[in-house]
């Protein structure tokens, strides 16, 4: 597609390699993660569902009385400010905090969070203190947690997490960028997969028409992915010492708007029921999240957030008077007027998560994130095989089979020890942590004690299909729901879950045990046509 | 929004999956099927180049009318369905290569 000179796509080659090679297998733990991050709340749902119909809407009618009643029970300083959101089976969460320095010197936020049934208003759950441990001790939401984590951080505490994750996501637009400038033949070979050829030959063909096809979407995601990784750790902190002399308070106050003018006097809160209903009514679309700020005095505001409406991509929020219930102002997503940079910083969400119509498109979107993981795999596999020859690129080979079929099956056996943990006083982090790096060693093992690299893929493909076979029935063997009582219950979660890791768990099974193809008579004639040249 | 996203998608898709069964590089290594004269008729340059950009109006169509979601799920599905069809058309000639 681009005729580069040769010495500039050699260079550009070795760019493409060596930036997949030396952090491909991070890179692929975060790919891995966000695609199955997309069905978060799915999967959410799935683990921990309340036992009985599901409400229609996030936020039905009695949760001004529920966040009346329970203020009552806080201490007042945590009226500070409130924030109601759903979580795991339709769950509300209360949290009533206020935001302070952490003992590590962070700002961060200390409060009570309940835990309600929509269906009862009544506390399912109630945890106090910091943000960090308060979420440490969510338990329904906990399968889902642990992999948002790993996606988003890699379980390293802020900001190292961000920033490495950040920079992986730089990694992967380098390598598709480069990868799209070397690719000579890129229209020419999008639908040339020459599979019953020399392996080599057949390697370079997966990794390039994965990559070729799933080029845009690896560049959206990547790109979305860093804003995401790097915009709080780097770029607010950058923009405020710039601009407002490091007070990142100050820049803010001007991207979200002047708070309202103090006044510490004792005032009604509106009713948030109406808030919500109003809500609806102007955004055609559901609340998701509620913050009330100064509750229970003359400056209060409530915001409320809504998912994306039909055919719309940017959101906005909806800014109230929170004593009269006055609608005050459309709060775009970027500062406080609509305009292009709003619009493009509102365009990351719906384009990173996929969350914009449903399951449908979150089905697409787990498509691309397979595909890119994919990618990352055959990449370093190609790469690594390449290189046989020296010892040291056969031990890196040995990590990627290690980490490429390993990492899925780590991810699949955590959930175990939330289910068989679920009742206990362990942290689901903690519990899922342990199994995770349990199943991980014995994986390592496994990988050392496997010589043949084609063997171990199909030992730990075949193990990940029997986990995920299991898994279903782990869930309900620990009190989980059965398919009928779901039905009953109107949580279509459980069985479509359930049905997505059993298909996955034939395809494993399925890959790890057919027959190997043999190569075919053009197996000779292709080897000599195999070099790096081709890859261009 | 869907019926739109399913039409463009349904589409592109049988476009892509005529351009992928034709297309002369994929037919070129299809060796056995050269070697015993069973090959798929290749496509005219011209035709091919027009199936090409056919394959791109359902999603500009998307774009005019105003249906970006159906935009996004249109691209995302033809980037992944393009996959899957070079995958399934390549398992195919192998495994008849293998009898």
């Amino acid at each position: 597609m681009f005729k580069l000179p040769q010495r500039d796509t050699k260079t550009l080659l070795a760019i493409h390699g060596w930036s997949g090679v030396l952090l491909g297998l991070l890179l692929y733990a975060v790919i891995c993660t966000g695609v199955a991050a997309v069905f978060a709340s799915e999967i959410n749902d799935w683990a921990s569902p309340l036992k009985r119909q599901q409400a229609s809407a996030a936020f039905g009618p009695g949760l001004d009385a529920a966040v009346r009643r329970l203020a009552k029970q806080v201490d007042p300083q945590f009226h500070e400010e409130v924030a109601i959101y759903g979580s795991a089976g339709g769950r509300v969460m209360l949290l009533y905090h206020r935001h302070e320095t952490n003992p590590a010197g962070k700002p961060s936020e200390r409060g009570v969070e309940f835990e309600l049934d929509p269906a009862t208003w009544q506390t399912i759950a109630t945890r106090t203190g910091w943000l960090e441990d308060i979420a440490e001790q969510r338990r329904a939401s906990g399968v889902a947690d642990f992999l948002v984590n790993l996606h988003v951080r890699l379980h390293i505490p802020d900001p190292y997490g961000l920033l490495v994750t950040g920079a992986l996501g730089l990694a992967m637009m380098v390598a598709a960028v480069t990868g799209l400038l070397i690719h000579r033949h890129l229209i020419a070979e999008l639908f040339t997969l020459r599979l019953g050829r020399d392996p080599v030959l057949r390697r370079r063909d997966l990794h390039v028409v994965a990559g070729t096809w799933n080029l845009p979407f690896a560049f959206v995601l990547a790109f979305t992915g860093s804003f995401f990784s790097l915009a709080s750790t780097v770029g607010i902190p950058a923009v405020a010492m710039v601009k407002f002399g490091g007070d990142q308070e100050a820049l803010i106050e001007t991207l979200s708007g002047p708070p309202r003018t103090e006044n510490k006097q004792a005032a009604m809160l509106a009713n948030i029921d109406a808030i919500i209903a109003d809500t609806r009514t102007r955004s055609h679309a559901e609340p998701n999240f509620v913050s009330v700020s100064q509750y229970g005095r003359a400056d209060a505001i409530t915001s409320t957030f809504t998912d994306l409406p039909d055919d719309t991509l940017v959101y906005s929020s909806y800014v109230y008077d929170g004593t009269t219930g006055a609608f005050l102002r459309t709060q775009p997503p970027f500062g406080t007027t609509p305009s292009i940079g709003a619009s493009l910083v509102g365009l990351m969400y719906p384009l990173h998560f996929g969350n914009f119509a449903g399951a449908a498109s979150k089905a697409v979107w787990v498509a691309l994130g397979f595909a890119a993981a994919y990618v990352t795999l055959t990449g370093m596999l190609l790469w690594t095989r390449r290189r046989e020859e020296q010892s040291a690129w056969r031990r890196m080979a040995r990590a990627v089979h290690y980490v490429g079929y390993g990492l899925p099956l780590a991810l699949v056996c955590a959930p175990y020890a939330f289910f068989a943990l679920r009742d206990s006083k362990v942290e689901a982090g903690t519990s899922q942590g342990i199994a995770f790096l349990a199943v991980a060693a014995v994986a390592a093992v496994v990988a050392v004690g496997t010589g043949n690299l084609d063997r171990l893929r199909r030992r730990l493909l075949a193990s990940t299909g029997i986990a995920m076979l299991g898994l279903p029935l782990m869930r309900m063997a620990t009190g989980g729901l059965g398919w009928m009582e779901s039905y009953r219950a109107g949580i279509g979660a459980v069985p479509a879950v359930d049905i997505a890791f059993v298909v996955a768990a034939l395809a494993c099974l399925w890959t790890a045990l057919r027959h190997q193809h043999q190569p075919s008579k053009g197996t000779a004639r292709a080897r000599t046509n195999t070099t790096d040249a081709q890859t261009t | 929004m869907m019926p739109a996203s399913v039409i463009a998608v349904l589409i592109s898709a049988i476009l892509l999956a005529i351009l992928g069964r034709h297309d002369p590089k994929r037919l070129r290594n299809r060796s056995r099927e050269v070697a015993t004269g069973m090959s798929t008729p290749g496509l005219t340059r011209g035709m091919r180049r027009l199936l090409g950009w056919l394959v791109l109006v359902p999603g500009v169509v998307l774009t005019v009318i105003d249906q970006w979601w159906a935009f996004l799920i249109w691209m995302g599905a033809c980037c992944a369905l393009g996959w899957v069809t070079t995958h399934l058309l390549s398992s195919a000639a192998t495994a008849e290569n293998a009898t």
